[in-house]
């Protein structure tokens, strides 16, 4: 049968770049891993190059094919259809690529693609073949994730330009039989309101792009391994370890502003197994990081070095298999159910871990040097710590992978039942033993120390000891020990940081560490003084109630296109200030109902409110007591013995409202209401188009017990629609809690990237030099 | 011995030490009629009942019927806002107690939105 309307040719050419890639990245492997063992005449490292970048011009073309079809919104793509609406900005149409399964997929090999551009640019010709090989195979293996290749029985991947009639769930649809079925499809599915925000656009990329720099220090390492240069891969693997620290800690942090900002629960990490896969290679380039200074400083533990600086990229493979092969379905919140890709992305982890373990094998023990004398020095604190880090993600992983286990084992076992508690329990001190540790190597010398050296500790320890007998003062009395002690350990590594910093030591290190304890710690007090300000507390319009030290109000609501905002009001009893937050609702026909949080961001603290129980019947209008009527001017109906006049209308252009925004259109309406006993009041409405949003107000007229709403115009000149319904005593139920000096959170990542970005500045330099 | 082998045999006891705690922590999925007994928190795997309601409940929280693994039936109280999605859902993780017959349910483990995959296709 043939389709009408549908548009074949973007698919298919999509498809074939998605084959030119797969070949080219195989090419350019086969060339590369060759020519790392002997340079050939005929097929050189420049051919393998040509490859290369072959391979990256077809991602790219698949991905510029993609966004072809995306934005003209061609249905018979499931993947436009699924994802776009007629009426969705472009910037969100961008975040369609990575919204789903493939094309997430699309988005990871693109970014390695470029992460491997730039390492080619970069690149001294010793490292070129081997490293490169490695990193082409990684690119082949991705592009087989998204090849779509039907041979022998098997799939290979998935094709993300299939078209919507092919899936398996429509193939028996009788819809799809009828070769006119594109005359029927005249909108997309859409995107879940939830994801169309800043957050969601940029958190995927930032984290892709982070598993993609940890490929680098993978590829180093066993390019290393293979050329028999133990020691020599660690300087140019280095800058790349900590690009990749930066970038996907951007990315997780990005993700939990996201649930911060618009979960209804209030906190940014749930411990849930996939958020904690996407931490794991971050804790292990911390690990990799610090132990790379003690192996070029010692020149021994290099095959430890060597563990940890592949141990980033293979957890990024299992993040990906845990996230995509089905296995977490029932478990993790984030992951997405099996989709053919089991076996597929067990197979590209396994071939991963093969390689770097056999290259760590191959090379015998007694080929390394090791440094046996046993000194209390800067090795020997920077070891301890990365140590304290390998109990951390162990921890994190063991838990994570308990779903894995039960597969193995066939067991049916939950991860703790306070997972929240169990893991700060945990974590909070590993993190700052951590940091306490990192900072305490920063007095220590490589090699013989002195006792005026670490005598020099005192200084910062009085410091934090003084700081920390003022913040005890503050915190509350249940806060456990364990706490206690990881915030004294957090104000000491903060302590010596600023020290370190005033003493230009090493600045570099001193503003990470710095960035790194202030966002500790900000989570730490955040979250263990956060004082909940009500639980489910039924507010009812205009009637103030005291809650711990505001009086909380619900002024009321506002309709804004598809959401209604709750407008309440927190007045805190010690201060004149008051807050207006406005928790609100949106509401769509394919996605239901969404509630989103509303927090108040104060230099001291945050106040997060949200509603557990609202009346949403505004825009449902399914309340039996609201009505709609069309009127005309000097038109009168009458509402339940009510007599209603539309005296006039005044239109207003251009005008320019007390925000400075300047509005389009304002209509305003004057309503002559007339009871049974000739009791008579007039009310205006108003319905304002402004920036292509639509705002209306609900009116109550209390003595007449009724709301007025302008609805909407009408077709009719001069006529409108107004909404009409019973004043009932409006109430809703929230929670509110505050969080204070989460700001530190904040100011400790800015630090933590403004750090990072210096040092990554500061080794290319070196480099050059 | 060497100092370097000792330290391993030290990070080895940790690293069992961290298994064996986390196996201890570790729970189980129960059931409805593990919970009335024994009247402590569980973790529950259920199947949302879609013939019954789910309401929006004026205290704030909404409520619904599960059936757990070995069919039992019990009504859902959770003082959370109903999340997006929720009636949609087929299998719901949850955590809580029995109390007067009814299962609180202190926790909802919900998909993240990017997730939902809708199979469902719908022209309008």
């Amino acid at each position: 049968m043939t389709f009408i309307n549908e548009h074949l040719i973007p698919g298919v050419t999509g498809h074939i770049l998605i084959y030119i890639a797969l070949l080219t990245a195989a090419c350019s492997a086969i060339i590369y891993f060759y020519n790392s063992y002997r340079e050939d005449k005929l097929l050189t490292i420049k051919t393998a190059n040509t490859f290369f970048n072959f391979h990256v011009s077809s991602l790219i073309g698949a991905a510029l094919v993609m966004y072809y079809i995306l934005f003209n919104h061609y249905y018979e793509y499931k993947i436009a259809w699924q994802y776009t609406s007629n009426d969705m900005p472009a910037r969100y149409i961008f975040s369609c690529l990575w919204a789903s399964e493939d094309g997430s997929f699309i988005t990871w090999a693109l970014l390695q693609a470029f992460v491997g551009i730039l390492l080619l640019q970069t690149i001294s010709s010793t490292w070129k073949a081997s490293v490169m090989g490695v990193f082409s195979l990684s690119q082949f293996m991705l592009t087989t994730l998204i090849a779509g290749i039907h041979i022998f029985g098997f799939t290979i991947g998935s094709n993300p330009f299939s078209l919507l009639r092919e899936a398996t769930e429509n193939l028996q649809s009788t819809f799809f039989q009828n070769a006119q079925y594109m005359n029927f499809i005249n909108d997309g599915n859409g995107m879940n309101p939830m994801l169309k925000n800043f957050w969601m656009i940029s958190h995927p990329p930032f984290l892709f792009l982070g598993y993609s720099l940890t490929l680098v220090p993978f590829a180093f390492a066993v390019s290393g391994f293979m050329k028999k240069k133990y020691s020599e891969w660690l300087q140019p693997a280095f800058p790349w370890m900590i690009a990749a620290l930066l970038i996907l800690g951007t990315g997780i942090i990005l993700g939990a502003a996201w649930a911060y900002e618009s979960l209804p629960f209030g906190g940014f990490w749930s411990w849930d197994p996939i958020e904690n896969a996407s931490l794991l290679p971050w804790l292990l380039l911390i690990a990799s990081i610090h132990i790379f200074f003690v192996a070029k400083k010692t020149g021994s533990y290099i095959r430890e070095t060597y563990i940890l600086s592949v141990l980033p990229y293979l957890l990024v493979l299992y993040a990906s298999f845990l996230t995509k092969s089905g296995i977490l379905a029932d478990t993790s919140v984030h992951a997405f159910t099996d989709n053919g890709k089991f076996a597929h992305l067990l197979f590209f982890l396994f071939l991963f871990l093969i390689i770097s373990f056999f290259y760590l094998f191959k090379n015998k023990k007694s080929t390394f040097k090791e440094n046996t004398v046993f000194r209390y020095d800067r090795s020997l604190m920077l070891l301890i710590g990365v140590i304290v880090i390998l109990f951390s993600a162990f921890q994190i992983f063991f838990i994570t992978s308990i779903p894995v286990i039960n597969k193995i084992f066939n067991l049916n076992l939950a991860s703790p039942a306070d997972k929240n508690e169990y893991f700060i329990k945990w974590q909070t001190p590993f993190m700052a033993l951590i940091i306490l540790f990192i900072s305490i190597a920063q007095y220590f010398k490589y090699g013989t120390n002195t006792l005026t050296n670490i005598l020099k500790l005192i200084i910062p320890f009085i410091i934090s000891f003084i700081v920390f007998a003022g913040v005890y003062y503050f915190l509350p009395q249940n806060i456990s020990w364990i706490i206690l002690t990881s915030i004294f350990f957090l104000l000491f590594s903060i302590a010596a940081s600023i020290d370190h910093y005033l003493k230009r030591l090493n600045k570099r290190a001193a503003l990470v560490h710095f960035g790194f304890s202030v966002f500790l710690l900000g989570i730490v007090i955040s979250f263990s003084c956060k004082t909940t300000i009500s639980e489910n507390i039924r507010l009812t319009k205009n009637i103030s109630t005291s809650m711990d030290n505001y009086l909380v109000t619900y002024k009321n609501k506002a309709v804004q296109d598809n959401k209604i905002f709750f407008n309440i009001n927190f007045q805190p009893v010690k201060s004149t200030n008051s807050y207006i937050l406005s928790p609100f609702v949106s509401f769509s026909s394919r996605f239901g109902t969404l509630y989103e949080p509303a927090i108040k961001h104060l230099p001291q603290k945050d106040i997060f409110a949200f509603l557990t129980y609202a009346d949403i019947s505004d825009i449902n209008h399914e309340k039996e007591n609201y009505k709609e009527f069309e009127i005309g001017l000097k038109d009168t109906i009458i509402f339940q013995n009510n007599k209603i006049i539309l005296d006039t209308i005044l239109v207003d252009k251009g005008l320019q409202t007390s925000d400075n925004s300047i509005s389009k259109l304002k209509l305003t309406a004057e309503i002559s209401i007339i009871n049974n006993n000739g009791k008579k009041n007039i009310s205006t409405i108003d319905y304002i188009i402004r920036n292509d949003s639509v705002y209306r107000k609900e009116t109550e007229i209390k003595d007449f017990g009724l709301k007025l709403i302008f609805n909407n115009i009408s077709q009719k000149p001069q006529h409108i629609i107004i909404g009409l319904k019973n004043c009932e005593q409006d109430f809703i139920v929230i929670k509110a809690t505050t969080y204070p000096f989460i700001n530190l959170i904040w100011i400790g990542i800015l630090t933590l990237i403004v750090g990072l970005i210096i040092s990554i500045m500061g080794q290319t330099k070196r480099k050059n030099l | 011995m060497k100092p370097k082998a000792i330290l391993l045999i030290i990070f080895i006891l940790i690293i069992t030490g961290i298994i064996i705690q986390s196996l201890y922590s570790a729970d189980s999925y129960s059931n409805f009629t593990e919970a009335t007994k024994t009247g402590k928190e569980i973790q529950i795997i259920g199947k949302l009942d879609k013939t019954k309601p789910i309401i929006a409940e004026t205290t704030g929280g909404f409520s619904f019927y599960l059936i757990d693994n070995k069919g039992t039936e019990k009504k859902v109280m959770s003082n959370q806002t109903k999340p997006m999605h929720f009636e949609k859902l087929e299998q719901v993780i949850l955590k809580g107690k029995i109390e007067n017959n009814v299962f609180i349910a202190s926790e909802l483990l919900m998909k993240c939105p990017s997730k939902y995959v809708k199979k469902q296709f719908h022209t309008k």
